[in-house]
This record gives C-alpha cells, structure tokens and sequence, in this order.
C-alpha cells in the first residue's frame, strides 16, 4: 500500500527544461515582483575629507569673552578646538545617479566627529545641500532644465537674486573651507596673480534656493527663461506657514547684447494664523549692450518691502556700468553709477539693507541674527552696496612689467539719514577673530558688546553722536573708499615666489569729499594694509606669509570711552607664516601660524594679543 | 469535460452541506430594544407585602418590559427617609435581579415602616409604585464592638482634651442612624491633633482577644461615620493592636499594631469598612514596619482604639460614630 | 520500479529555471547594482470654510513638501543570492544645513536558490495568496482614476509598497515545484511565515502570520489547490497564556475547456475560517464558511471576457489578511486636520485619501478596520466580506484595436444574518469604466487618452419598523483626459464626485468583532474633486509635473462643516 501511495505521489520524471509552472497556478504563487526592478544607468561618489584644527592662545580672554555662553572660555587663555565652525563637517560624500544620460539625483552625506574625547556620542552626521532632482528635456525647440528638492546654489540677476562676487580684492593666506586642491600646489596663487581670481567652487556668486527651479533655454526668437519657487535661508524653515520666495527671468538675446525682465519676491509670515504678512517685491529689466569701444551693462527696477507696521512703498533700484577695454582708455576701465532708494529690500541680492531694520530680523527668539550682513550704515569695500545709497565707482586694472595693479575707487552717500550707527571690518585678523565666539552668528559681543560675527569674519558697530537726543541722525553720511591690490611675480633662488598687497583707504564724514578724508573731520577712517609672499619652496611646498595692519580712527561725533572720554583709535597687527605641502594627489597638507596684536587705545577692554595655529588636511577623491 | 464539473459540483455540495452556521437570527442587540417603543408587558410587583428582616426573609420584584430598559428600583422608608435602590438592564425583573434582604443605599437604616417601592425606568417618564411594610429590620451579623445602644461600657477607657465645646457624648435625635444611638465626638483643641479617643480592649467583651476569624482577608472592620459640613476636617485613626507573643498583652517592642486613618470629607453619614489585612501601620502617618509576626492576626487582636483627630489650626472639629463592628466573609451590609 | 522511483525523487528547477533569469543578471554584470527612487515634492494649500463664527484659532494656509531619495545596494555575491538594502534620506522642504533630515531604513531581503530547489526570500517580502487568504484589495477605489490623479495614487502605492494587491510582511517565503510526465502535470507549494508583532514579555504574545498554497495542476484544463492562512500566537512567549488564532482554510479550482469557440473556465474558492481565543471566556469562538464560485467566457482574441460568480461568505467568517482594508478612516489628514474657531477635527474627504500615504496601512490588521459607508458599503472588506451572498456579473469589452476599452460589474447581494434585526439588507452595486485611446483611432503619435467611469450603490433594508429602515445610495464619478500638447508634455485634467445620501446603521463591534450596538448615520454629502496639471516626461522614468487640484465637501446637513481646499502641488519623481 505504501508503495502505491508513493507511486501516486512521486509518478513522473521530473525534467530539468520545465517552463516556469508558477504563472500556470491558479493564482500567482510566491513572492512579488515577479519582474527585477530596473537598475541605475549610472552612480558616482566623490567628496572630500577635511581635517581642520585650531588652537589658540589669547593673553586677554578674560575680556573678550567674558558675556554670555561664553563665560566659561572666557577663563582659560588656551582654546584647542578640532572642526571648523563655519559648518563645513569633515568627510562630505557627494552621491548621484543618472537615471536617463540627461536625468540625475545627487545628494551629499556628511560626517562629522568633534574629537572631544566622547567618541560615537558626539559624531554627527546629516546633509549640507540636501537631496536634489535635475533633468533636462530638449524640445525641438530650445531645452527644459529642471533643478528641485534641496539647497541649489543659484543666480538670476544681481539686483534679484545674486551675492556680489567683488574685485577679487581679498586677502589669499587664509584658506576657505571650499578651496580645491589643484593640481599644483602653487597653482592658487598662480592663478590669483594671472587671472586676479581663485578657483572657487559652485556657490561662487550665488544664492542658496531650494524649491524647483526651471529654466527654458534656446526658445525661439532667441528667448530663454527662468522660474524659481521655493525658498532661501532667509525664509526657510519647515513649520507649515506658507513662507515662500518666487522669482523668475526672461531673455532675449540679440546678438552680443540681451535684455531680461527679472523678478523676485519673498512672502513670510511671523504669525502662525498668518495675520502678519511681510516680505518684499523686486522687479528690473536688466540689459547688456557689447560694442567695440564699449560695454554697457545696467540693471534698472523698483522694490519694496511690505508688513502690517511699515510699507513705505516702492522705491527705485538702478545700477549702471559702463566697461572701457583697453583699447579705448588704454587701461581697463569700468565706471559704475548706483542708486538704491531706502525701501528697496531684498536681502537675497548683492545690496545690503542698511534701512529696514525689521527686515533682518529674526521672528524666532534666537539670539541669532538671521541676516549675516552688517545693518546700518556700513562701510564696504568697492564693489559692495547697499540701500540708502548712492554712487559711483571706478575700477581699473594695469600691468608694469610684472607688476600688476588693480584699483578700485568709489564715491558715495546715503539717500536719506536713517541710521545713527556705522559698521567697519577688521580685515587683517578677521577669521581668527570670528573664531572667538564659535557656533552661531551672535551679535552685540566683545567687551563693548558692539561685535557681531558673520560667516567667517566679525564687524563692529560704532554710534554716532551727532543726531537729535532720540537718536535721529542729523546728517547724511558720504562715504569715500580707495583700494589698491597689487601683485607681483618673481623668482627668487629659480623659484617662483608671488608678493601680494592690498590696501584700502576709506573714511565716512558729514560732507562729500572727493577722495577719502584723512583728517578728524571724518567719523571714521580705516586703513587695512594687508603684504603677503609666496615662495613655491619646492615642487610639493609653499611657503606663504602675510603682514597686515589695521589702523581705525573716529571723531569724536562718534561714541567715547566713559573713562579715556576719547573716540576709537584702533590699531591692530597680524603676522602670519605657514605652509602648503602636497602630501600626495589630491592631498594638502596646510599649515598656519599667525601672531595676533590689536589694542583701542581709548577703549581699554577692546584689545587682544595672542596667536593662533590651524594645521588643516585635505583630501579629494 | 463531463466528469470534471460533475466531480468539481460533488465535490463543493459535499462541503456546503458539512458546514453549519451559527444560527441565532441576527446579531449584535435586538433594534427593537434600542429604538422601540416602551410598554409595560407585566406589571411591576413586590413577592410579599410584609417583610421580616429580622428572620433573613427577602422580598423579590418583577416586571416585564417590550424593550431592554436601564431601570432602577427605590424602595424608600416612610418614617425613617431610608432609602434603598436597585438598578439594572434588562427586558425582564425578577427575583435574580432585583431582590431586597433590607439593607439600605441611603442612611439612616430602615426602621419597622411602610416603604414605597417605585420603579423608575431610563428615558420613560412614567413610574410604577407598590407598598411593602417591614415588620422586623435587618439584624446584622457580626461581631460589635460598639453601636451605643446600651451607652458607655465601663471597661472601655476614653480620654477627652479639655478643649473648647467637647462633646464626646452618646445622642439620641435626628441624626440616628441605625438603633437609638449614636456616640458624638466634638470640640475645639487649639494646641494638639488629638481632640479625644476611645478604647475597645476585647477583655470589655469577657475576651482575652477579639473573637474573630485566624484568617485576615475574611474579617472586615466596619462603622458608619457622619462628615459634618463646615468644620475642621475630622480624622479618625484606628489602631488595631495583636498579641502575637500571646503574653496577654500589647507589647510595642514585640508585637504587631496596624492602624487606618480615615480622612472624613463627606457629608452625612457614610458605611465605612475595610479589609483587615489591608491595614498597615503606621508612624505619624506614614507607613512603617511592624515589630511584631508582620502578618495580620485578627484572632490575636486585644485592643481597638479610636482616635478622633483634627488639625489644630483649624477650628472646631466634629463627627459622629455608630456601628462599629466586625463581619467576615464580606463588608457589613446593612 | 526501484530506478523510476529514485528519478522520481529528483525534484524539478523549473522553478529555479525563473529565478535564474532574476538573479543571475547580477552574476554576469556588476556584483553591486543600485535601485531605487527618488522624487522633490513642493506644496502649497488654503482652506476656505463655512463658519459664521470669525476664525481666529487656525491658519489658512500651509505649506509643506520635501526632497528624498531611497537608495537601494543590490548586492550578488554568488549566482544564487542576491541581497536588497535600501536607504531613505528625506530632506523637508525649509530644512536648510542638514535641518529636517531623516535616515530611515526603507527596506532589506535577501533571496535565493537553496540547493538548486527550493526558493526563499527573507526579510521585507510582498505576498499574495487568493481573495479570501492573503490579497491586499483596493475596495477604497471603486472606480479608475484619471491620469491627474492617478500620478498622486502611484506616490502612494510607492510609499505603501502596494503592488499587485500584495501586502507587505516581514518573514520568510519558500517555494518549489514538482513536474511529472502522467496523471498529473505539476505540483507546486508556497509555504511562508511572518511576524505581526513582537512580545511585549507581559500580555502581547509573538503574533504570527503564515500559511501555505499547494496548487496541482491535473492538466491544461484543471488545477485544484489548497489555501492556508494562519494568524496565530506564539504561547509562551508572554506571561499571559491566553492565545489568539485566526485559521483559514480554502481550496480553489479551475476548469477550462471550450464551448463551441468560446473559451470557458469554471473557477472558484470555498473554505472556512475559526477565530478563537484559547482561555478568554467572554471571547466568542467564530467559524464560518463561503464559497464563490464563477463562470467565465471570452472568445480566443479576448476582446471581451463575461463572468457570471456567486457569493456566500458566512456572518462569522473571519480573514485578516483578505479583510484588512488600506484606508484607516480614524486616520488624521496631514494638513488642516483641524479647522474652523472651535477647531474641530477636519473630516476626511476624497482629496485627502487620493495623496496622503498617512491614511494607509502598510500591513495587515487583526481587527476590524471601520470603513466608509459611503466609499463602499457593499463589500468594504473586498470579495471576502463577510455576511454576504448573492450574484454578480462582470465584463469587459475592448475594440480590436484597444481604442476603446470598458469594463463593467454589477453586484447584487444581501446579507445573510441580519444586525439587529432579523430584516436583512439588500445591496447593489453597478460600475463601469470606459476609456478611450484617441492617439491610437486618429493614428497620431502622441497621448491622447480620455476616461469615464462610474460606480452606483446602493443599501436597502425594510423591517417591520421604521427604525430598521435603511436606505443608503452613493454615486461615485470620474473622468479625465491627457493630451500630449508638445512631445513628452502633457496636458492632464481630471474630475471626480462622490454624492451620497440617505441612512444606515452601522454596527459597532469590540474588539472580538462581535456587534455591540449601532451608530445611526445620515448622510447628505457631496464631495468634488477636480485637478488640472502639466506633466513632463523626462523618459520613462522621471517626470516632472506642476497639478492644481480643488476639492470641496459640501456637507447639506451640517452646512457648518462644509470646507474646499485648493492645493498646488509640484512633483518631480523618478524611479529606477
């Protein structure tokens, strides 16, 4: 019986070319799917490793530091610190895939460990720019690009969405966290002194943006344009009220020449019932016209900034250059007129608002600044600008033999008396001195309490004296700045050895001046003079060092001590040495070790001395 | 093809016919109850007219309803204000739902009286109303320690404060709720918790120890306490004391006492009771450990007491105490 | 005899004949391979509402959205093995630096061959069984979708992994085959077991979830199978020794063979189920059975199919895996979940249960879940509700060159045991779809799709009383178009109603599914959803679309709860 019923059971030969029985069944057996899932085209990972650490010694701590969370640091003269608080973590891992040759998603990943000694507790790790979606769709005619999902790094015009990229007038021996490592390690200053500028990496000239971003390119009739939805740093957030920015732009091209009608606007609340309403509107038609002689390019629009408490309506927004090559002026020449009415706002463009104090306010309680930029009256480099302003600038550049110069020069005033405050830079210690309050952006610290930090770099806010007793100013304020950057190359022992200098001459005062006011009738004068040398020591070695000295005075329509009764008279010095080594490829090695001696000799507790060393690895793949 | 349905038709009527369903013919509660009219189908009606209590006589109710109703039973004293109630949900009343053995709801305690019976039924305005006289009332059993009737007993030993308006006196008035009498306990003590106390040592009973069960979870102590509104809040705490070393007597160092202060914050009187080996002892107030066996011994118990307490500050204090006893197997029902 | 015996114990790979062709794709390309998705949604919405009193409480605007990508390693480091870890990272949209970022694990498995034979897939699987097993129904959707709002099904569908009518589980699948040359031509077995939930060492047992088919295949024309699903604790594994089990067994068939040149197929299921807890006195013991048997034909080109089916499924018969519904109806919308002054709790309406992949389960549910009267009353729990018999048609119609398809249905049931009464409801059901490919009649070489659909219900009950009645009809609609007005740009509109009005009443059960009492509910609704959108197609696996959609809850009864709310979306998806 047994047999049989084996028999019954196992009957047949089994083969082993059967077809696949399990879609023969009744129902479907098994698990789904019943299909592989498709696979990626293509998946790439590149990124960095940083390592960056700092310690510094500071004689007078106790005064710097001793206000708020900072009490603690404030008792001890010696600060090791290992990590970068300007954000930027130590390993960045960059992943994408290409779904369609046209078609991708990236997203960075990044982690971060403090070496405080706590090991896997303290690690962090998360996103910089977050998860991003682009694709691109050719039509037959003109192409659709899409960019969505996290931090994109964007630009629309200068006037709508854009940050100012300068003169490349800047101090080179400090090294910023997104620097690449090239191919040579002389190849930065190489590239400084050939091209005047630096490679620098995607956010160059942009703004942060996240939402969708499309761009038509190549229509017809020579039309191209942009929408933008979503939103900056400056309204971010992710509690549900609509807070939103929108922009977008429309080109025609003719030719060399093209015009853009460009607009951007921002819409926030700071209520949860969405009873306060306030945000800005930026409109302008922007325009470039390329002949042989000349290029003009302008930007021309009207703003405001609107809320329930102030509306003063639109104002005006003009920015107009014209470029001389050298063929025309013999030297390079760019002549730049400005004017930006006191309620134009808008935060995401290359201006500073210096007008609308509830602008840059943050309706969270931080004590946080939520806009990175001085208030006030500011006094910026050439090629800066902000609102309540009106100017001119020139800029050339020229070649002595190997020596070249560029100059920049701007002659410019307030529109209307707004603020009693003035903000300055402390150019030759800048990021040691943004180092001494880590973490956060906090305003009103140092001694006086008249420090803010920005993203690495700190400005100090000085108080007129000369308004109504509320504080009313009396006086608009005109404002004169020279600077000269000057580069030189030579080769010292068959090495190449690059001296940089950078000088600004600027002052502040009541009256228009044709040039900066080197005398007590001016509010303020700064004087930065900033010497660097650079000796390619060996293929793999640089050998870099700097000198600066500042020198800040103020009249005495600007606040006193209450014990010298004397205005600012600042003076500050950096000496600096270090090395840049390629360790192997794509590796660098970079060491800094900068003296540090600034003293106020009328307000006592403004004043510092110590040094500084930050030995920084970094290493691509 | 023939053979394949006719085997495949065979095969499902086999298994249709060898399942069976529960055949109750509709499920979940009838809608009739829920949304139908109200009517009474029989009327609503006492077992007895009389009842003897006194002799563990019953008297059963019934009714019958057209719907499942949410009733209540009052049956309410004519002389004494007693009140008893008995509720349910159901479509029939009968002698297993509602049956009174003369225990009473509402104090005082029902008296030889005529009652009312009214049956008051959830969301019908109507009410039905029978009469049931009590010819003997409900004898409690267990054993007393003290219910006042035949006043002070010589062997108990009271200490009173010599406060302002202490009355620690046995009455007899309106405020009586079971019997004739009741022991009142009230004054003003501005410097002390204590405003007097009461002991109960089982020899008052001819006993070396309380006469009570060796099992603690069957004794419950038992007494009906009056909150008086607007005085100092009474506290009672009781002490039970045991001989666990059987030396005839309560030795603090080797012996157990348990003890349950009873914070008063009704409004008139109220049936307390309590499970023996629920007690704990206590030390100002906060439980601590015993230095006697540590279990509970109700047979070993040699000494009640009963401390009528308040706060100092407070002001007047009063309460009132009747019926203070023991049961077992269950709380005093009266 | 002993040598025919000894092949006879040489099990096929037909089976693994399938398998290969998935898994040995990682064997010749790259040992690591990436699947996955990725999508940004952004989304504004306001809500307009019907309140006399001034709303000074609730914001009437939102926005919200995020960017994420789920990244999947498939892994292959032998020709029989093949392992699937997959990653999410979800950036929110505002989340600047890292802020609002999540890392999740979106899903492992691995699978393979063991010895040549037998199949498994371990960790995250998708199942299906048959209707009244294991089958993860979409009775909330009772009529097809328009494109528009189809895209927003798919994110869900996405999310939910709803594929197939398959429900997700964690645990362990085995499969494998026999072949044979006479009597009968295959023999096959799945057999898997899943964990519902673990112990919480107190009063939750181990919950397990497992069950079997054996499906033989006599010949070409008959398959017969047998069908276990188990729902059951482990005891032991908590100190409370009360277990649960919920046993279903079924057998299904199928017959084909033709009648003149129509194809026929008998086919069908019956079986029973017993629902039981071991020492719970007041827990009720529940045993039942159905059977659902149907005819079907179609004609060899199967333009059109007709299928003629009965159902009994018994008042007791009870099959978490075929009853679960998708939609939790208690859920709370995502946004405005509550509104008006007295901030009252926002009820759900179509628009809601179209995007919001909060509102579905990702798993089965050993209870009951509520349902929507008015979505579907006749079979809310899909083909195995219980308490319910009667007939039903369907059928499907296409043109021989696809440009028209339609399908119909119609329902007529009632129950089989009343609720309250011994009155019993009656049902109907009617619904069509029909769509129609203009691209494919006009000959052009772009989308140009329309579709229609509609599903009319209805409850009827007469009782003795007036308080049994119950006359409860709902009439849902949709249509839509997509236009391709540029290449790979699509124009898509959609509109969709669901009105109903009338009375019910819906048993309440506990938690042993047993009808305790009865909740009256009345209904004059009418809820409009309508959407307009602009898609690109970026190839065949990414598109970007910008969607308007309004929808509005008019409610005639409580005027007060009435509200609309329009809602831009922008969705960028990809999937590879």
């Amino acid at each position: 019986m047994k047999r049989y019923l084996l028999a019954i059971a196992f009957w047949g030969i089994v083969t082993a070319n059967a077809v696949a029985q399990i879609t023969n069944t009744i129902y479907p057996l098994g698990v789904y799917p019943k299909q592989a899932p498709e696979k990626l085209e293509r998946f790439t990972i590149s990124g960095y490793y940083r390592f960056i650490t700092n310690v510094r010694y500071l004689q007078n701590s106790k005064d710097m530091l001793s206000r708020n969370s900072y009490t603690e640091q404030a008792k001890t003269p010696t600060h090791i610190f290992v990590g970068d608080d300007a954000q930027i973590p130590q390993l960045m891992l960059n992943m994408g895939g290409s779904i369609t040759p046209s078609t991708r998603f990236s997203t960075d990943f990044y982690l971060w460990t403090p070496m405080t000694g706590a090991g896997q507790a303290e690690n962090v790790k998360g996103l910089n720019l977050g998860v991003s979606l682009t694709g691109t769709h050719d039509f037959q005619k003109g192409s659709l690009n899409v960019i969505a999902g996290g931090i994109n790094w964007y630009a629309l015009t200068p006037f709508t969405f854009h940050t100012n990229p300068g003169f490349n007038r800047y101090s080179i021996f400090e090294r910023n966290p997104w620097d690449p490592q090239t191919q040579n390690i002389a190849d930065r200053y190489n590239n400084f002194y050939t091209n005047g500028a630096l490679n620098q990496d995607t956010r160059w000239g942009r703004q942060a943006f996240q939402g969708i971003i499309v761009e038509a390119n190549d229509m017809p009739k020579n039309l191209s344009g942009v929408i933008m939805f979503g939103k900056t740093q400056l309204n971010g957030g992710m509690a549900p009220l609509p807070n939103q920015s929108y922009g977008g732009k429309l080109k025609k091209t003719v030719g060399n020449h093209y015009i853009s009608l460009n607009t951007f606007n921002n819409q926030s609340y700071s209520d949860s019932l969405l009873t306060h309403g306030v945000g800005f509107n930026m409109h302008t038609a922007e325009f470039e016209i390329k002949k042989r002689v000349l290029t003009i390019y302008g930007e021309v629009g009207a703003g405001r900034y609107f809320s329930p408490t102030l509306a003063k309506g639109w104002g005006e927004a003009i920015d107009l250059k014209l470029s001389f090559p050298k063929t025309t002026t013999g030297i390079p020449l760019l002549v730049r007129y400005y004017r930006i009415s006191p309620r134009v706002l808008n935060n995401s463009s290359v201006f500073w608002n210096s007008s609308i104090r509830e602008g840059n306010v943050s309706s969270s309680s931080s004590s946080d600044q939520l806009v990175l930029v001085p208030f006030s009256s500011a006094m910026v480099p050439v090629g800066q600008i902000t609102n309540n302003r009106t100017g001119i600038e020139l800029n050339t550049e020229f070649e002595i033999g190997k020596l070249k110069t560029s100059i920049g020069y701007t002659n410019a005033n307030e529109i209307e008396n707004i603020s009693s405050q003035l903000t300055y830079s402390h150019p030759v210690n800048n990021l040691a001195l943004s180092r001494f309050w880590r973490w956060g952006f906090p305003a009103n610290v140092g001694p006086y309490q008249n420090l803010t930090k920005v993203y690495r770099g700190v400005f100090e806010t000085v108080n007129l004296t000369d308004g109504t007793p509320a504080g009313i100013p009396l006086y608009k304020k005109y404002f004169n700045n020279i600077e000269v950057n000057a580069k030189y190359k030579t080769r010292l022992a068959y090495r190449d050895l690059y001296i940089n200098y950078l000088g600004s001459y600027a002052s502040v005062q009541r009256k228009r001046s044709a040039i900066t006011v080197f005398t007590e009738d001016a509010y303020l004068r700064t004087y930065y003079h900033q010497l660097e040398a650079y000796y390619h020591l060996s293929p793999k070695v640089v050998f870099a060092n700097y000198v600066g000295w500042e020198r800040i005075i103020a009249n005495y329509n600007t606040t006193v001590d209450a014990i010298s009764r004397r205005p600012r008279n600042q003076e500050g010095w950096g000496f600096a040495t270090g090395f840049d080594i390629e360790m192997s490829k794509g590796a660098g090695l970079y060491i800094r070790q900068r003296w540090m001696n600034y003293q106020d000799r009328s307000f006592s507790l403004d004043q510092y001395k110590g040094w500084e060393t930050t030995v920084e690895i970094k290493i691509f793949f | 093809m023939k053979k394949h349905i006719l085997t495949l038709a065979l095969a499902a009527t086999l298994l249709a016919s060898s399942c069976k369903r529960n055949n109750s013919s509709f499920d979940g509660p009838s809608l009739s109850d829920l949304n139908g009219q109200f009517g009474m189908l029989q009327p609503f009606q006492a077992s007895k007219s009389s009842v003897d209590f006194s002799k563990a006589e019953t008297v059963g109710f019934t009714a019958k309803f057209t719907k499942l109703c949410d009733w209540t039973i009052r049956i309410k004293g004519s002389n004494s204000g007693a009140q008893k109630f008995i509720t349910g949900k159901s479509r029939i009343i009968d002698v297993s739902t509602a049956t009174w053995n003369g225990s009473t709801t509402v104090f005082p305690i029902f008296k030889n009286e005529p009652c009312v019976a009214t049956l008051l039924i959830n969301g019908v305005t109507d009410t039905f109303n029978i009469t049931v006289g009590i010819t003997g009332v409900r004898v409690p059993s267990g054993f007393v320690v003290a219910n006042f009737e035949s006043g002070m007993n010589t062997k108990w030993a009271t200490f009173i404060q010599s406060g302002g308006g202490m009355d620690f006196k046995i009455h007899n008035d309106q405020f009586n709720v079971e019997g004739s009498n009741y022991f009142n306990m009230a004054g003003t003590v501005n410097w002390d918790w204590l405003i007097g106390m009461v002991d109960f040592p089982a020899s008052a009973y001819g006993k070396t120890t309380y006469p009570l069960s060796t099992v603690g979870e069957d004794v419950y102590f038992n007494c009906l306490i009056y909150g008086k509104p607007n005085t100092n809040e009474s506290r009672i705490l009781f002490q039970f004391r045991e001989d666990d070393n059987a030396n005839g007597k309560f030795d603090v160092a080797s012996d157990d006492q348990y003890d349950n202060e009873l914070r008063v914050t009704w409004e008139g009187w109220k049936l307390v009771s309590f499970k023996y080996t629920d007690l704990l002892h206590l030390v100002n107030g906060v439980p601590a450990p015993n230095n006697g066996n540590r279990r509970h011994n109700p047979n070993s118990l040699v000494m009640v007491s009963m401390l009528h307490l308040a706060n100092p500050s407070g002001g007047a204090a009063s309460t009132k105490i009747d019926c203070i006893m023991f049961t077992e197997k269950g709380p005093l029902e009266l | 005899m002993q040598q025919s015996m000894n092949r006879l114990y040489t099990l096929s790979t037909a089976l693994v004949a399938t398998l290969f062709a998935n898994i040995t794709q990682g064997q010749t390309g790259p040992k690591v391979r990436f699947t996955g998705g990725a999508r940004s949604i952004i989304s504004n919405a306001d809500i307009q509402v019907n309140d006399t009193i001034p709303d000074k409480t609730t914001a009437k605007k939102a926005v919200g959205g995020y960017a994420l990508v789920d990244l999947g390693f498939n892994i292959s480091p032998n020709k029989n093995t093949e392992i699937l870890g997959m990653i999410r990272i979800n950036n929110k949209y505002g989340g600047f630096y890292g802020a609002g970022v999540a890392f999740d694990v979106r899903q492992l498995w691995v699978k393979g061959i063991i010895a040549d034979v037998v199949r498994y897939q371990l960790g995250d699987i998708n199942l299906k069984q048959t209707p009244f097993t294991l089958y993860n129904h979409n009775e909330d959707q009772m009529i097809s979708q328009p494109g528009v709002f189809q895209l927003q099904r798919d994110i869900v569908n996405y999310e939910t992994f709803y594929k197939s009518n398959t429900w997700r589980q964690q645990g362990l699948s085995l499969d494998w085959g026999l072949q044979f040359n006479k009597f009968v031509k295959e023999l096959n077995v799945n057999a898997y077991l899943t964990r519902m939930n673990a112990t919480n060492f107190g009063n939750i047992q181990d919950r397990l979830f497992g069950g079997s088919t054996i499906d033989l295949m006599q010949s070409n024309h008959l398959s017969i199978a047998y069908n276990l699903a188990a729902l059951f604790d482990v005891k032991g594994t908590a100190l409370d020794t009360n277990v649960f089990s919920n046993i279903v067994n079924t057998m299904t068939f199928r017959y084909n063979n033709k009648i003149g040149k129509l194809n026929a197929q008998l086919q069908g299921e019956f079986g029973n189920s017993r629902y039981h807890y071991s020492i719970d006195t007041t827990a009720p013991t529940l045993t039942d059975f159905f059977m659902n048997p149907t005819f079907t034909l179609s004609p060899e080109n199967k333009q059109w199919e007709a299928e003629l089916g009965y159902l009994n499924v018994g008042p007791d018969f009870r099959s978490p895996g075929a009853q679960s519904k998708r939609v939790d109806y208690n859920a709370q919308p995502n946004f405005f979940n509550r509104y008006k002054q007295t901030q009252a709790d926002r009820p759900l309406n179509y628009g809601d249960i179209m995007n919001n992949s909060q509102l579905y389960s990702t798993g089965i549910n050993p209870k009951l879940m509520a349902y929507n009267p008015l979505i579907n009353n006749v079979l809310p729990y899909g083909q195995a509700t219980f308490n319910r018999q009667g007939l039903y048609l369907k059928g499907k119609y296409n043109t021989q060159n696809e440009v028209i398809q339609s399908e119909f249905s119609h329902h007529q049931l009632k129950e089989i045991r009343g609720q309250g009464t011994s009155a019993l409801k009656s049902f109907m059901m009617s619904r069509l779809q029909l769509g129609a490919n203009l691209g494919k009649y006009l000959h052009w070489d772009r989308i140009a799709k329309i579709s229609a659909s509609a599903c009319y219900q209805s409850t009827q009950r007469t009782g003795q009383y007036a308080f049994e009645s119950v006359d409860l009809t709902s009439f849902q609609t949709g249509m839509g178009a997509e236009f391709e007005i540029l290449p790979s740009m699509d124009l898509m509109i959609g509109y969709t109603a669901l009105q109903g009005n009338g009375n019910d009443l819906v048993s309440d059960r506990n938690g042993f599914t047993e009808v305790i009492d009865f909740s009256k509910y009345y209904v004059d609704l009418n809820q409009t959803v309508s959407a307009a959108g602009i898609r690109f197609r970026f190839g065949e696996k990414a598109y970007l679309t910008a969607l308007y959609q309004q929808s509005n809850y008019q409610d005639k009864i409580h005027a007060y709860n009435n509200y609309k709310i329009n809602h831009w979306m922008v969705i960028y998806n990809m999937t590879f």
